[in-house]
């Protein structure tokens, strides 16, 4: 699903240049669950951004599903990635004036869906997080936990073959995390590939893929029970 | 979509009450004044192109070495131009008498002050809709009268079942009847053509229709095109007619030649009536370029608020371009909400303008309504929205660029990139702000300059009230001893009546005046006696053709003495020399001791009428009089407001109502008097809209500062604290921009 050969990015800003990923060789396969640690600043939200097709590396290639996108337009990459992928972040970056209903439906807004499916859809994604009974409320009036539920059913609505989760725990309590960390895991169950960034080994034990990096490059990366460099 | 869109919108507005609110009153304020401005350059504009055939009809003039450009034109043009003019269909001769004395029966005459005598063919070239009578019959036959609905209600008390009724009409010393052979809608407000009756062209007076004379310059002439491109050939078709009936010396010019303009340009044209703000071209384009600069400065607000809320709004493009939104897509949602703006600003703006259109009148001197026609408000409508749009393009731009994985990285410096820029479009609103005020203070100068150079101001500030009752004029002595203690007041006068307006005629025949008349008629004369003063003479600044003027030192004078004008002596068969110390009897026996020049002032009455002027009181004589009074030019307003109180001492309830003696003074008075008004009312405007702007802009960066801070508990103090703190930085952009205004003003 994931195929990326030497992907550099290099920031610029005010003249001082920033390499954040320095020659990312990867590969992730349809239906697995990866996880990415490693320090603060050493690329992994990047990483996950151009996995995510919200960014373009300035190096290197990048095939998702069989398709090369490293240098496709930002049009392109949208339109790729609706329906394709969903996002779960840290600070959940759910819209304030939005409702949860509305919200969820968003995503599918976008892929111009007509109303009757998008409401059976949305509720059927907000069901499963269990929180149908919340619906109408606005993101403020839930909890962190809550809060992340709902991202999480707007993250799935679409059927995303693949879900990218940026530290989705760092902003709950362990209890609410474990929860989050269950309901990936179930989507993962369910064939859902998930490439997600922490920083808790705890919840890296969920994946059967973990990636380390530093300083923008990968240094041990571990699949299953085997181990390389 | 639209539905999400519209949510988001209406939520957000909801969650930033005061910032929707300053930008849509900033943007409604801004609205309102266009609305107003529109309406009454759309009136200005469709000035007579009412008629059907508005755009083929000419006004036709002549212009001259002499007097350069006039209406009146010979009585034989109109003919010639359909016979020899290839370019021309149809030309109507229209005259315009002044106020007529009309009647049911033969008493109780009612003025009805604008009637015209019209041709034929008047109904064929202009679109009135004759609602009674026949538009070809009517007007054929001398002594038929053609009245509007009001003008009927005035004579008759009603407007039904007319034709064929007789009108008595007063004409000096004849009572003529007249038959009503129609009733015509009233003109539209819009036209430059109006009346109160049509009377039919062969009721004038032969010697006016003179068909032969080249010479004499009296109706006005229209001309119907047979085709609107013919109006090219117009000018070489007039050079050939005035050659063919003018003896042009060769290789000379003619002294006068003939112009023609297109009907619906007259209203703008220097040959219209024009007064106040209207038939002006200058102040349609002073007012319109206003109406733009205040909308101008309302869209900068918008612009700054939007951009300045940038980190707001961000997470949400984030957001949406994350879950797959095109940039167009955001880009139209955020064009939606400022035309949304944009359109409720324009509702509330169409509410503030119809509360403010009867003060808009008032200031301005229109009569506008509120359009009822649909096509013009949604024509506004349509302006408003393309508002919206050129106002929320560049925040819709701005806001729509950020990257999702740049603003979801949560590290985005707020705030911090547009802020140049606003701080540009601050120093250029005010910049525009100040740019106004000083071009409209030189418009008020240029003005005013030109009124003093036209008027030459001497002499002519006389202002004319008429006294509230006849205690006033029984005690006028008095009255003009406390008015001549004011510093602001030069001289006074009172009279029993104007000239122009004499409200009482005697009729003597000449023999019961004088034994020495010289003339074979035995008709009555008809005179105006007017008791005057001794001021009277100069203050009006007429000249004394023979004899004198009544001294205060020759007792005789106080009521044996007449002053006639040339008029009255002429009618009498006396030059005026002779007419000096004649014994004559108008009522009361006395001795001609002057002859005055024909005067008129307040009136361009084609005719003069006898007058004598005499300082006692004809017997069983009522009047309540004019007071005259010359101000200081310098201390009208004041002048004007010390006559008002004092002659509110004596009629408490009754409404002040002036005149000044020249009509044309008294017209560019008010207007430059309310043109200092508009112009500060639009200046306050504009500057409460920048303020506004200003205040939201500081108000947020308070807001969000105290945020920063942390100290949102003690919002209440704080924040007006920091608003200050803020403005001041704020304060310096304005300076900067009264700094660049002045240069570019
Ligand atoms: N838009 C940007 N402009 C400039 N520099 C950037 C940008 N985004 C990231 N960087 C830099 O790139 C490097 C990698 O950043 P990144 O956010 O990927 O780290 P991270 O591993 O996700 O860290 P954290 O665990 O703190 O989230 C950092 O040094 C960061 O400062
Ligand atoms: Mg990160």
């Amino acid at each position: 699903m994931i195929k990326t050969n030497n992907l550099k990015k290099v920031y610029t800003t005010d003249e001082v240049e920033t390499t954040a990923l320095n020659g990312i060789d990867l590969e992730i396969s349809e239906g697995e669950f990866c996880a990415i640690m490693g320090p603060s600043g050493c690329g992994k939200s990047t990483l996950l951004n151009i996995l995510g097709l919200l960014d373009n590396p300035t190096e290197g290639t990048y095939q998702f599903l069989d398709y090369e996108v490293s240098d496709k337009s930002e049009r392109e990459r949208a339109r790729l990635r609706k329906g394709n992928i969903g996002f779960v972040f840290q600070s959940f970056n759910l819209i304030d004036e939005l409702t949860v209903f509305e919200n969820v439906e968003l995503p599918l807004l976008y892929l111009g869906m007509p109303e009757d499916e998008r409401k059976e859809k949305a509720e059927a994604a907000i069901d499963r997080m269990n929180m149908i009974h919340r619906r109408n409320h606005f993101p403020q009036q839930l909890s962190g936990g809550q809060q992340q539920r709902v991202a999480i059913s707007r993250a799935v609505v679409a059927n995303a073959k693949l879900i990218l989760a940026d530290e989705p725990t760092g902003n709950l309590d362990s209890d609410h995390g474990d929860e989050v960390m269950k309901l990936l895991a179930e989507l993962n169950d369910q064939g859902t590939t998930i490439v997600m960034v922490t920083h808790s080994p705890h919840d890296a034990g969920y994946a059967e893929h973990t990636i380390n990096l530093f300083d923008g490059q990968i240094v041990q990366e571990e699949v299953e029970d085997g181990f390389h460099v | 979509m639209l539905k999400n869109y519209i949510k988001t919108t209406l939520r957000n507005f909801k969650r930033h009450k005061s910032y929707t609110a300053i930008n849509i009153f900033g943007f409604a304020l801004g609205m309102a004044c266009c609305i107003l401005i529109s309406l009454y350059v759309n009136e200005e504009l469709s000035f007579d192109t009412f008629h059907e055939m508005s755009d083929r009809i000419v006004v036709v003039g002549t212009e001259g070495d002499m007097w350069g450009k006039m209406r009146a034109t010979p009585y034989p043009l109109a003919d010639a131009m359909v016979e020899e003019m290839p370019a021309i269909e149809k030309a109507t001769r229209v005259s315009i008498t002044g106020d007529l004395l009309l009647s049911d029966t033969e008493q109780n005459f009612v003025k009805i002050d604008n009637a015209k005598y019209v041709e034929p063919d008047f109904f064929e070239l202009f679109s009135f809709d004759l609602l009674q009578g026949h538009p070809q019959e009517a007007l054929k036959t001398p002594n038929n009268i053609i009245l509007t609905p009001s003008a009927a209600k005035n004579i008759f008390g009603r407007s039904d079942d007319l034709i064929g009724q007789r009108i008595y009409w007063q004409r000096s010393d004849t009572v003529k009847v007249l038959q009503v052979a129609g009733i015509v809608e009233e003109a539209p407000a819009n036209s430059t053509m109006q009346y109160d009756v049509l009377l039919s062209y062969k009721t004038r007076p032969a010697a006016a229709r003179d068909i032969s004379s080249w010479r004499g310059f009296s109706p006005h002439t229209y001309g119907l095109l047979t085709s609107t491109e013919a109006a090219n050939s117009l000018s070489d078709q007039f050079d050939e007619l005035v050659k063919a009936h003018y003896e042009v010396s060769e290789g000379k010019e003619p002294d006068q030649s003939f112009f023609s303009l297109p009907l619906e340009e007259l209203h703008l044209s220097e040959l219209s009536n024009n007064s106040g703000f209207t038939g002006n071209r200058a102040y349609l384009y002073l007012f319109g370029s206003v109406a733009l600069f205040i909308l101008g400065i309302a869209c900068v607000n918008y612009v700054n608020l939007a951009t300045a809320r940038t980190s707001i709004r961000v997470k949400e493009v984030g957001v949406r371009k994350t879950l797959g939104a095109f940039r167009t897509q955001l880009i139209s949602q955020f064009l939606g909400e400022s035309v949304l703006i944009s359109i409720s600003s324009y509702v509330i703006g169409g509410i503030i303008s119809i509360l403010a259109l009867p003060y808009f009148n008032q200031l301005f001197g229109t009569e506008l309504h509120w359009q009822t026609d649909i096509s013009f408000l949604l024509w506004l409508l349509l302006v408003a929205s393309i508002i919206g749009v050129l106002a929320g393009f560049y925040p819709a731009l701005y806001l729509s660029r950020f990257a999702p994985a740049s603003v979801l990285r949560n590290k985005f410096k707020k705030g911090s990139s547009a802020s140049w820029l606003r701080k540009t479009l601050v120093v250029i609103q005010f910049t525009l702000a100040v740019i106004l005020i000083i071009s409209a203070l030189v418009v008020y100068q240029q003005l005013r300059y030109t009124q003093e150079k036209d008027l030459g101001f001497d002499g002519e500030q006389v202002v004319s009230v008429r006294l509230p009752n006849s205690t006033a004029w029984d005690t006028r002595e008095n009255l003009k001893d406390r008015l001549r203690g004011y510093s602001s007041i030069q001289e006074v006068s009172i009279v029993s009546s104007m000239p122009g307006g004499f409200n009482l005629r005697l009729g003597y025949k000449p023999e019961t005046i004088s034994s020495q008349v010289k003339t074979d008629s035995n008709e009555p004369i008809i005179f105006a006696p007017t008791v005057v003063d001794y001021e009277f003479l100069k203050m009006l600044d007429i000249d004394m053709v023979a004899g004198r003027y009544f001294s205060k030192d020759l007792s005789a004078d106080r009521n044996q003495a007449y002053v006639i004008n040339e008029k009255a002596a002429t009618a009498l068969g006396w030059m005026p020399d002779d007419a000096i110390g004649k014994n004559v009897n108008f009522r009361e026996e006395g001795k001609i001791i002057g002859v005055v020049e024909n005067f008129h002032i307040t009136s361009l009455k084609e005719e003069i009428e006898p007058v004598t002027l005499q300082l006692f009181e004809p017997t069983s004589w009522s009047t309540v009089g004019n007071l005259l009074v010359q101000l200081s030019p310098d201390k009208i307003t004041n002048g004007l407001e010390i006559i008002e109180s004092e002659l509110k001492e004596y009629a408490p309830s009754q409404p002040f109502d002036y005149e000044f003696l020249d009509k044309k003074f008294k017209a560019m008075y008010k207007t430059e008097f309310r043109l200092g008004r508009i112009v500060v009312l639009f200046t306050i405007i504009a500057i409460i809209i920048a303020c506004l702007g200003l205040y939201g802009l500081s108000a947020f960066a308070a807001e969000r500062r105290t945020q920063e801070i942390g100290i949102r508990k003690v919002l209440g103090a704080r924040i007006g604290s920091i608003v200050a703190l803020l403005s001041k930085d704020f304060l310096k952009l304005v300076l900067l921009g009264f700094i660049l205004a002045v240069p570019v003003a």
